[in-house]
């Protein structure tokens, strides 16, 4: 293993070097790094230009040029001195630029990546459990249909509903009959659809997904949810307690030999309501550690049930009470940022959802409203993101996901008796899996990337922009800085994918 | 309250057609019977969207003038912040530096920095008495006297005087070297400094620390003097950061620099160049401590590219009238989306399309705009020099000719500025007051009005030369507009015995400076409303006089210009220049490129100003009603 380590990080420092000598020459020849300054008239011309020459050194030839950089790389290595990775064309240091890029990057597509990998692949094994189904179909639709849809566009889109109007909407938020009706029977096709079934349980699935929609819409806006939600230490306890049935219904069942699962899932759930109840005043002024604390306290605390509580099967309690103890703390935090969002609402001048930007300057009202400002702004360029990416995740879920379910061990399992759901999370699901850790790894190193166009349209200053303004502004060392950042994320990204996968499935060894 | 807008798209058709069942949920309770959009009708006042009206120019009013665009109640609250769209974040804290000097600076310098001047929107140069006085005591030679306000303070409390003025002379001047040379062989200067025009050829202001006032006196009359009196930096921050101490007014900076103490004025000089930028994309600020302000605001911190600005306590002059003004990152595609949605609240973008003003049009009750002439031109330059395809008169007046210039403007101006109209002179520019005045003395700048191609074919005979005539056209590769306005000539030209290669070029001023790759090329210049920089376009041998263009009687007017301290004699000489131009012709002027200045409808004060100060060159009087 160690040889095949150390073999490759050699092997990758050469394509790393040769991949940036490549790019150099293509960037210093793709146009005139001079040419906003020439179009100058009056009498600052001259000095920008010589500037800029000094700079970037544009009186040496191209191979000069990439030695120097290769030695603004090298000093970022050597220890004690003065790391700049050069200087873009306003001779400023490349390197804050870089690392404010790449905050902004993974703040931005690192949220959007793992929403979409989590949906894409709970959606592909749907698909794949209710393969031909109207349901499969459907999501097959919508998926081919996000894939092909250009970022731009949605991007359009997305701003005029989901923020302008949606705006409008929500600064006097009111549904006629009629809308609310139609709201309804949507959700109410898609819950059937999502159940399946014959006839009579569409009918039924569809009655009660229509009811419970119009009357929960119907309730919030005769309460103002909208303009004013709430939640509360009640909503956490409901929630929470839903969390633990489910989740102890999908991965140990809810049969009477699990039991002792179930208690200990609700037992942690309640413990954890409290928890939160009890912390209300210190979360009011919370922090990152305040809160990172609290959310592993919950966790470890829910292990803890699970293993006391389990009895026999306490390791697989400990699980699912830990899940539980980490979905109260996401309710948490839910309930949190649904108090501080009329103190946004204020600030933002009745427009919360904005268009462009990272945060709004100046806000006041703490730690929460800054937080929810900031879910705010994620908003539209995670789901511009997500809308493209899921469409892979699902696809290749669902392929992996039916090529399992073919196999004999399948079978086997089956016809040990094994219930459907064991046969499913247990032993399907994991090898289905091993697959897509290729794909993530390769998405992950592309994370660093950035998401080019959504970065623009949406005004973050991220990789994606970086580069795209090093492109067009041709600014050679901003783009080599992210050509050098994504070129080494993909090689160690790769390296790590092919150790995982020898590491996932025991037929394949390295060396 | 039915549904406002549509909500949520998918909803809508259904909605409607449901909407029959009657009544809603949610909302205001008001039994309101508006039933779709909420479009604000109400009756305006108007008043405060004045459009800066020079002799000529009377930029359009948006929004189709049925609404005119202002809907805000003088009496209503005022909202604490306004936001300004940026398509760039500034470069720094010192504008004059080669490094951050650009417009995008100076949005925010507008505000921050009190200056002797105020550039109008029609170009003309207003003294700013508030922030001192200053009047030209003697013509030969010529001398200004300077006097800062008694009371004017930087935000921190230090006075504004003489050390600050020395500074600024030390700097602008060029005089101190560092004694080394850069790569290309050239001297280096203790400052990096944007620009030495003008200040280079004044002497040292004799003075002591302290004093308020300061004398420049002049080597050579120079035509420009009135606008040098801006750019002061904070004195006191620059020794305090070069290690000098700032006690006495500054006593220790301006010893230094009256001894000529060139190490430490190479210090200084290096705080002065660098220390004063700002990050990429404004993820922070320095510190703020070392960023005082002379104007009615001062910057207050930054992050994510947004630039925040708070009212100056200490200002001593008329207060900005809103609390906060803040400066967004804004992608020139997105604005508009952007200011419908209340991200931003005033935007001018550097390269509007009819695409955007149809976009604008779209919503008079959210967006007010202007569209008028910009500062900048296009024009199409021919090679006059001695090898060139246009030496010979003839043939340049044959292509003026042809040239559909009415065309062009129709075509690519007036579908953003309807207003938009056919540009006769090269020094003067219709945005600015005078074009009229100097335009009505130069007859023979109709002379090419309309496209007459017998007459161009039959000048093209006499001038003797092989038809068709080979001219290769270049342009900027990337610009599609360019791309268009050259195949207009072809369709012309080529029937008047020209034959048009169309040449598009990625690099196209590297090779309008290279004799001979060329015969005709269409770009545009930027007017910089000085009275001189004209000059190396012009005169022979001119830097950017990349056509090889000679003719004696413009080296002489060009030589009496630069000398004349007289601006409105200076334009008044510049009348024989301009009809020169078009007698021996020089080249063919189009139009000036239209601008729009947008704002949304809760702002009241801004107007379109087409010079590099921008939109936000009276953002201290701007208002926002807070619904």
């Amino acid at each position: 293993m160690l040889v095949f380590i150390v073999r490759r990080l050699v092997v990758s420092f050469f394509i790393v070097l040769a991949s940036t000598a490549l790019t150099f020459l293509l960037v210093a020849l793709s146009g005139n790094p001079l040419g906003d300054l020439l179009e100058l008239r009056g009498p600052t011309r001259d000095a920008k230009i010589a500037l800029r020459t000094q700079s970037l050194h544009l009186n040496s030839s191209i191979p000069e040029r990439y030695v120097y950089w290769l030695q603004d790389v090298g000093r970022c290595i050597w220890p004690g001195s003065e790391c700049t990775l050069g200087y873009n064309r306003d001779s400023k240091p490349v390197l804050p630029m870089l690392q404010t890029a790449i905050g902004s990057t993974l703040r931005l597509v690192l949220v959007a990546t793992v929403l979409a990998l989590v949906l894409g692949v709970v959606t592909g094994v749907i698909t794949a459990l209710r393969q031909y189904s109207v349901f499969d179909y459907i999501v097959t639709f919508v998926a081919f249909l996000c894939f092909s849809l250009p970022v731009f566009f949605v991007s359009t889109l997305l701003k005029q509903y989901v923020a302008i109007d949606l705006n409008t909407w929500l600064g006097n938020p009111a549904l006629s009959y009629g809308a609310l009706a139609l709201i309804s029977i949507i959700a109410g096709l898609f819950w059937s659809l999502l159940i399946g079934g014959g006839i009579r349980r569409a009918g039924i699935v569809f009655a009660a997904g229509f009811a419970a929609t119009f009357g929960m819409l119907y309730l919030l806006l005769v309460t103002d949810f909208f303009t004013s939600p709430y939640f509360g230490i009640v909503g956490v306890g409901i929630f929470s307690i839903a969390a633990a049935v489910g989740w102890t219904g999908l991965f140990s069942g809810l049969s009477q030999r699990s039991r002792p699962v179930l208690t200990s899932a609700v037992a942690t759930a309640v413990a954890g309501t409290i928890v939160v109840w009890v912390l209300q005043k210190a979360l009011n002024n919370a922090g990152w550690l305040l809160l990172i604390g609290t959310t592993v306290g919950l966790l470890v605390l829910g292990v803890l049930i699970g293993r006391v509580l389990g009895g026999q099967i306490g390791k697989l309690a400990g699980r699912v009470s830990g899940l539980v103890g980490f979905t109260v703390a996401l309710l948490m935090v839910f309930d949190r940022l649904l108090q501080a969002y009329p103190a946004l609402f204020a600030a933002t001048q009745r427009r919360p959802v904005p268009t462009i930007g990272a945060s709004t300057p100046n806000l006041k009202g703490g730690f929460w409203v800054e937080q929810l400002d900031q879910v705010m702004h994620l908003i539209l360029p995670t789901l511009a993101i997500m809308l493209i990416s899921f469409a892979g995740y699902t696809r290749y879920t669902r392929a992996s996901m039916l090529d399992v379910m073919g196999q004999d061990y399948v079978r086997t399992a089956r016809a040990k008796g094994l219930n459907n759901r064991t046969v499913i999370v247990r032993h399907a699901f994991r090898n289905a899996l091993i697959p897509l850790a290729t794909l993530v790894a390769f998405d992950f190193a592309g994370i660093l990337g950035g998401a080019v166009v959504t970065e623009t349209v949406f005004g973050w200053n991220g990789m994606g922009k970086l580069f795209t303004d090093a492109l067009t502004n041709v600014d050679p060392n901003p783009a080599m800085a992210f050509f050098l950042i994504t070129a080494i994320a993909t090689v160690i990204f790769n390296m790590l994918a092919d150790i995982a996968y020898a590491y996932l499935d025991p037929r394949i060894k390295l060396g | 309250m039915k549904i406002r807008r549509m909500s949520i798209a998918a909803v809508v058709v259904g909605a409607m057609t449901l909407s029959a069942c009657g009544g809603s949920v949610g909302g205001d309770s008001t039994p309101s019977s508006t039933p779709t959009t909420s479009t604000s009708a109400e009756p305006t006042d108007g008043s405060s969207t004045e459009t800066p009206t020079g002799d000529t120019s009377t930029p359009t009013e948006g929004s189709d003038t049925a609404t005119p665009s202002d809907t805000v109640d003088p009496n209503a609250p005022i909202a604490d912040t306004i936001n300004i769209g940026l398509e760039q974040t500034p470069g720094g804290y010192n504008c004059n530096n080669s490094a951050s000097n650009s417009v995008y600076c100076a949005y925010v310098d507008n505000v921050t920095q009190g200056a002797f001047i105020r550039i109008q929107p029609d170009g003309t140069i207003k003294p700013d008495t508030e922030f001192g006085t200053y009047e030209k005591t003697s013509d030969d030679p010529l001398t200004v006297k300077y006097t800062f306000a008694d009371n004017a303070v930087w935000s921190d409390g230090t006075p504004i005087d003489f050390d600050d003025a020395l500074l600024a002379w030390a700097a602008y001047s060029g005089t101190f070297l560092t004694g080394k040379k850069d790569d290309a062989g050239n001297d280096v200067s203790a400052f990096d400094v944007a620009s030495t025009n003008g200040w280079s050829q004044v002497k040292m202001p004799e003075g002591k620390a302290g004093d308020k006032s300061f004398t420049m006196v002049f080597t050579d009359p120079y035509a420009d003097w009135e606008s040098l009196g801006s750019g002061f930096m904070p004195a006191h921050i620059a020794a305090e950061q070069a290690g000098l101490s700032s006690a006495d007014n500054g006593a220790a900076l301006v010893k230094a620099i009256q001894d000529k103490d060139i190490d430490t004025i190479t210090k200084v000089g290096a705080f002065w160049s660098t220390g004063w930028n700002y990050q990429v994309n404004l993820p922070s600020l320095p510190d703020v401590k070392l960023l005082p302000s002379s104007g009615p605001y001062q910057v207050d911190n930054a992050s994510d590219g947004n630039l925040t600005l708070k009212k100056n306590p200490k200002y001593w002059g008329t207060p900005g009238k809103t609390d906060t003004l803040v400066y967004k990152l804004v992608d020139p595609a997105e604005w508009v989306q952007a200011m419908s949605n209340g991200d931003i609240d005033a935007f001018d973008p550097s390269n509007p399309t009819a695409d955007v003003v149809s976009q604008l049009k779209a919503q008079p009750d959210k967006i007010s705009y202007v569209t008028g002439d910009s500062l900048s031109f296009s024009h199409i330059d021919f090679d006059s020099s001695p090898q060139g395809a246009f030496h010979d008169i003839k043939v340049r007046q044959a292509f003026l000719k042809c040239i559909p210039r009415q065309e062009m403007v129709d075509k690519f101006a007036k579908p953003v500025y309807d207003g938009a109209q056919l540009l006769e002179l090269r020094e003067f520019l219709p945005a600015q007051a005078s074009y009229e005045g100097i335009l009505a003395q130069v007859p023979n700048a109709h002379d090419y009005d309309t496209v007459d191609i017998p007459g161009a074919k039959a000048l093209l005979d006499s001038a003797g030369v092989k038809q068709p005539y080979d001219i290769r056209f270049t342009y900027a590769a990337t610009s599609s507009l360019r791309a268009d306005q050259v195949q207009l000539v072809k369709a012309s030209c080529d029937q008047a015995g020209f034959n048009i290669i169309d040449t598009p070029d990625p690099d196209v001023f590297t090779t309008l400076s290279s004799r001979g790759q060329w015969d005709a090329a269409v770009f545009g210049w930027s007017g910089s409303g000085l009275v001189a920089s004209g000059e190396s376009i012009y005169v022979t041998g001119g830097d950017q006089n990349f056509g090889g263009y000679s003719n004696a009687t413009v080296d002489k007017v060009w030589k009496e210009v630069v000398r004349t301290v007289d601006r409105a004699k200076a334009d008044q000489m510049k009348v024989a220049l301009e009809k020169e131009l078009w007698a021996d012709p020089y080249n063919a002027v189009l139009y000036s490129t239209p601008g729009v200045a947008a704002w949304s409808s809760k702002v009241s004060g801004p107007v379109f100003n087409p010079t590099q100060y921008g939109i936000s060159w009276n953002a201290a009087t701007w208002t926002k009603s807070a619904e």
